[in-house]
């Protein structure tokens, strides 16, 4: 359905570059929600938005690799085909609601954008009220000339996401779509997007911080560390045995409610470096509690039962015992 | 709305009003009105009459009560510099002063609009440097010398339009040009910038998202964008009402600049009273009506105020 | 135009429109534009303030001396001689010689209005930003009014009742220029005072006036810079619209508006009497916008992203 293969991407900085993601590929299936994880700064966002060609300069560029939809490069598209493709295909629900829908235009008004004009009006209209009350606006019919500061995040979220299934897409990227809300909201607004999912046979990826998250919605997941793709595989695997210390220490960052030892969260120590134009071995070395001289060569991602992982000591097996002790 | 509406023409109100006050305080303090009045080798007496013509005989307080109240039945005394009522000159120079500063201001508007906004989306090209170059001397070149360069120009080498005077349209261009440039040039700057920052923001990355056609996308920029230039049309419209005087009086424009002018060359205060009371009035009245506008087009400012 | 001074650092910024922050949020011309060091503004400006200085000194000719018999020679490039660089006025007077003598007064109207608005506007914004509540809304609609107001109102009543005078035309683009540094620094003054530094000194028991003179001016200086810089330019051009209008620095005091007044009389015979004070109020001003663009870009924390 979608499949990214060695992208890489890049920022501009005046007369630098600094590469935000390098190498990543990963494939979303037909119907499956993929987990994009990795700490702010992993290039996650980036690469959501570089499967819609939104970095372009002067902001970034993207300097390599393929994005196919159904088997088509978005990448090599003319700009009106890939306005075509984004105005059908794909739905973007952005992670900050409230400024992602122009304060200047009324909640109709943007459903009603990515609608096609040749349908009547009173039919768009009839349209867009029954798909915002089906995601839980109420009165939405009395609602579509209020103006998005007169809603709150989770009802603006609605508008977005609204925005992006009316136009019946195949694939939704979510980027962070519940961080901006509160927690009650979060919830439904999870509950909604993966029922949506269903319903639709959509294929979504969905970017967040969160492995508990990612958990509860998605059956894929796929870690980036400092834009670089160091785990992938099916959700219970990965969770269950993170075989990368990096997910290894997000799975320890996890709360557990079963967990009664009131042990405190764990942090990861150290800072993910810095992008840089060339790099060589592994970008976790320096926070890695396993880290050994193999590590100063980048690791590649290698299959190890059904979970590919970019770690030379992938294959050591006391480091679960190893998290289950400081705790 | 109402409530706004009000709240903020009383402002305006007593804006004008310490204006005039001032304006009057100044005149009626600094020395003797009738001294000034009266022509060369005056006696005394002769200034006393001309003294008991103006109401000087009053005490202060009496004379501003019957100059306010004047002013408000729209009588702004006689002009002995013109022989005529002074009511009588604004009502003639108001008209020229504003088809000068209209035309000034939409051709301003106009083409800062578009060259700042064409100038944020091309950012880097050549249209951005003629951008930034309209900015930079348009704030920088004094309006009076560049009036002078298209008199030289225009009028006296190549005889294509008139220098002095109002008559048909071509005796407005070359004016109304030299006063478009400052505008122009902030108008310029401001949506430059302002377009800029909509183009960053968060709204314009959701739309793109969409897909939707380029010209809903200018659609959503220009909308936002023009807020923050229409904030500042008030302060353009005190800067524009600056320059037509130093205008009028450069290219012989019969505006209200050029009377005031003439005004104090004869020491005629009662003319100069009454172009400034006008100018105040119509200043203070344009702010209300940007801050009214700005709310009406802002629908996070108008729920706010207007609730 | 020239006479309300300095509010282009007000517009050139879309923040400034709701909420002023025109130092703190620059539009991203200034960040790309100006990088470079100043050479060609600061090398004016340096120019400028020599001939204010010491032109005067160096100057071949008069200022002032009527010579009818000398009236009207052209530049040493037009065929005149270089006894007249410059060529000669109506009335025989050198035209370099009061192209110097005209610095001085720019210079002196310049920096004395720059110093007095700049004083006054710091102690409204202080107040205002500091204390806040009722004096701030009642100060700050004052600003806003004297901003709205053309200042040229105020020069042509002033210079109806007590003439035209150097004075008249400081306290004049004084009066008028302060707004700007009050509404600017004052939403400095705003951010700062939510700042961890200002709100421990607070807590650690330090007064008022201890914490502006040793926290808030020395923070705002880099702002009060900018704008000073920004306005010299202003306030030299409306001095200038002033004189042409004859109601600034009266003749025959050698203003550049002056000048380029009378020159306006003789555009088809002598056009080298408005030609070269123009370019010299056109080239000073420039360098004084160009220079405030520097600095302001320079000072703004997110230019160095």
């Amino acid at each position: 359905m979608l499949q990214i293969e060695n992208l890489r991407v890049a920022y501009l900085h005046d007369n630098r570059r600094s590469v935000a993601v390098r190498d990543v590929s990963f494939d979303v299936p037909t119907g499956a929600t993929v987990g994009l994880v990795g700490e702010s700064g992993s290039g996650k966002t980036t690469v959501a938005l570089s499967v819609m060609r939104l970095i372009r300069p002067p902001i970034g560029d993207i300097e390599a690799g393929s994005v196919r939809l159904d088997g088509v490069d978005l990448l090599k598209l003319s700009n009106k085909a890939m306005r075509t493709t984004l105005h059908g295909d794909i739905g973007y629900i952005p992670q900050d609601p409230t400024a992602a829908l122009d304060p200047l235009c009324k909640i109709g008004r943007h459903v009603d954008e990515t609608l096609s004009p040749k349908i009547p009006k009173a039919e768009r209209r009839a349209l867009i009220i029954s798909l915002l009350e089906s995601l839980g606006v109420r009165n939405a019919a009395t609602r579509l000339g209020s103006y998005p500061h007169e809603f709150s995040g989770g009802m603006c979220q609605r508008v977005a996401i609204a925005t992006a299934l009316a136009r019946g897409p195949k694939l939704v990227i979510a980027d962070e779509p519940t961080t901006a809300l509160d927690v009650t909201t979060q919830l439904s607004i999870l509950r909604l997007l993966d029922a949506q999912r269903r319903e639709r046979n959509l294929s979504m990826l969905f970017v967040t911080h969160d492995l508990a998250v990612a958990q509860m919605l998605c059956q894929y997941v796929v870690v980036m560390y400092a834009g670089e793709v160091v785990e992938k595989g099916p959700t219970a695997e990965v969770i269950q045995r993170p075989r990368h210390p990096y997910t290894r220490a997000l799975v320890g960052a996890i709360p557990q409610p079963t967990d009664k030892s009131r042990a405190r969260l764990r942090a990861i120590p150290g800072q993910p470096p810095a992008p840089a134009q060339d790099r060589v071995g592994c970008p976790f070395a320096p926070r890695c509690p396993l880290a050994a001289d193999a590590c100063k060569v980048m690791p590649e991602l290698k299959e190890l039962d059904g979970v590919e992982v970019a770690c030379w000591k992938a294959g050591v097996e006391e480091e679960p015992r190893v998290v289950a002790e400081t705790r | 709305m109402i409530r706004y509406t009000l709240q903020r023409l009383v402002q305006s109100l007593i804006v004008i009003l310490a204006v005039v006050t001032v304006v009057f305080l100044l005149v009626r303090l600094s020395g003797n009105p009738a001294q000034v009045l009266a022509p060369l080798g005056a006696t005394h007496a002769d200034i006393v009459a001309i003294g008991d013509r103006l109401g000087l005989q009053h005490p202060l307080y009496v004379q501003y009560l019957t100059f306010l109240s004047q002013i408000v039945r729209g009588d702004f005394g006689t002009s002995y510099g013109f022989q005529a009522p002074v009511v009588q000159l604004l009502a003639t120079a108001l008209p020229y002063t504003a088809e000068l500063a209209f035309v000034a201001f939409a051709f301003a508007s106009i083409v800062g609009v578009s060259l700042g906004t064409i100038s944020a989306v091309k950012s880097g090209t050549w249209i951005d440097g003629v951008a930034r170059f309209i900015g930079l001397i348009g704030q920088s070149v004094p309006v009076f010398w560049l009036g002078i360069v298209f008199v030289l120009v225009f009028a006296v080498k190549l005889r294509l339009l008139p220098a002095f005077g109002a008559g048909g349209p071509e005796h407005l261009i070359l004016p109304a040009l030299a006063l478009s440039l400052r505008p122009m040039a902030s108008i310029t700057r401001l949506s430059r910038s302002a377009t800029l920052e909509a183009l960053r923001a968060d709204y314009t990355l959701f739309e793109r998202s969409k897909g939707v056609k380029q010209s809903v996308l200018m659609r959503h920029l220009l909308r936002n964008m023009s807020l923050p230039v229409i904030t500042l049309t008030g302060i353009q419209l005190a800067d524009l009402l600056s320059g037509s005087v130093v205008i009028e009086t450069l290219f012989g424009w019969p505006g209200m600049g050029l009377l005031a002018i003439q005004a104090i060359n004869l020491r005629d205060y009662t003319v100069v009273q009454g172009v400034v009371t006008v100018d105040t009035i119509i200043v203070v009245l344009m702010n209300l009506l940007v801050d009214l506008s700005y709310g009406w087009l802002d629908p996070r400012v108008r729920r706010r105020v207007f609730a | 135009m020239a006479i309300q001074p300095q509010l282009d650092l007000l517009t050139d910024s879309p923040k400034a429109a709701a909420v002023p922050q025109a130092i703190t949020e620059p539009g991203r011309r200034n960040r790309r534009g100006h990088s470079h060091r100043p050479y060609f503004s600061g090398g004016i400006l340096a120019l400028f303030i020599l001939a204010g200085l010491i032109g005067p000194l160096i100057a071949p000719h008069s200022t002032t001396h009527v010579s009818l018999s000398l009236y009207l020679r052209p530049p040493v490039f037009a065929g005149g001689t270089w006894a007249y660089p410059l060529g000669t006025d109506e009335l025989g007077r050198d035209v370099l010689s009061r192209l110097l003598g005209g610095a001085r007064i720019s210079l002196l109207v310049g920096l004395s209005v720059v110093f007095i608005s700049g004083a006054f506007g710091l102690v409204v914004a202080m107040i205002s930003g500091y204390i806040g509540g009722r004096i701030d809304a009642v100060l700050m609609r004052f600003t806003d009014a004297t901003l709205a107001f053309p200042t040229i109102l105020l020069a042509i009543v002033l210079a109806a009742i007590f003439g035209a005078s150097e004075q008249n035309v400081i306290i004049i683009l004084a009066v008028g220029g302060w707004a700007s540094y009050a509404r600017v620094i004052r939403s400095e003054v705003l951010r700062l005072k939510k700042q961890d530094f200002i709100v421990m000194s607070v807590v650690m028991g330090a007064g008022p006036l201890w914490i502006i003179r040793r926290h808030l001016i020395p923070n705002v200086m880099s702002t009060l810079v900018v704008l000073a810089t920004l306005q010299l330019g202003a306030a030299i051009l409306s001095e200038g619209a002033m004189s042409f209008l004859g109601i600034g620095v009266p003749p025959p005091a050698p203003s550049w508006g002056g000048m380029l007044a009378g020159g306006s009389d003789y555009l088809t015979t002598a056009w080298w009497l408005a030609l070269f004070p123009g370019i010299a109020l056109s080239l000073t001003v420039l360098a004084s916008n160009l220079m405030g663009d520097w600095l302001r870009s320079r000072s703004d924390p997110t230019g160095h992203r």
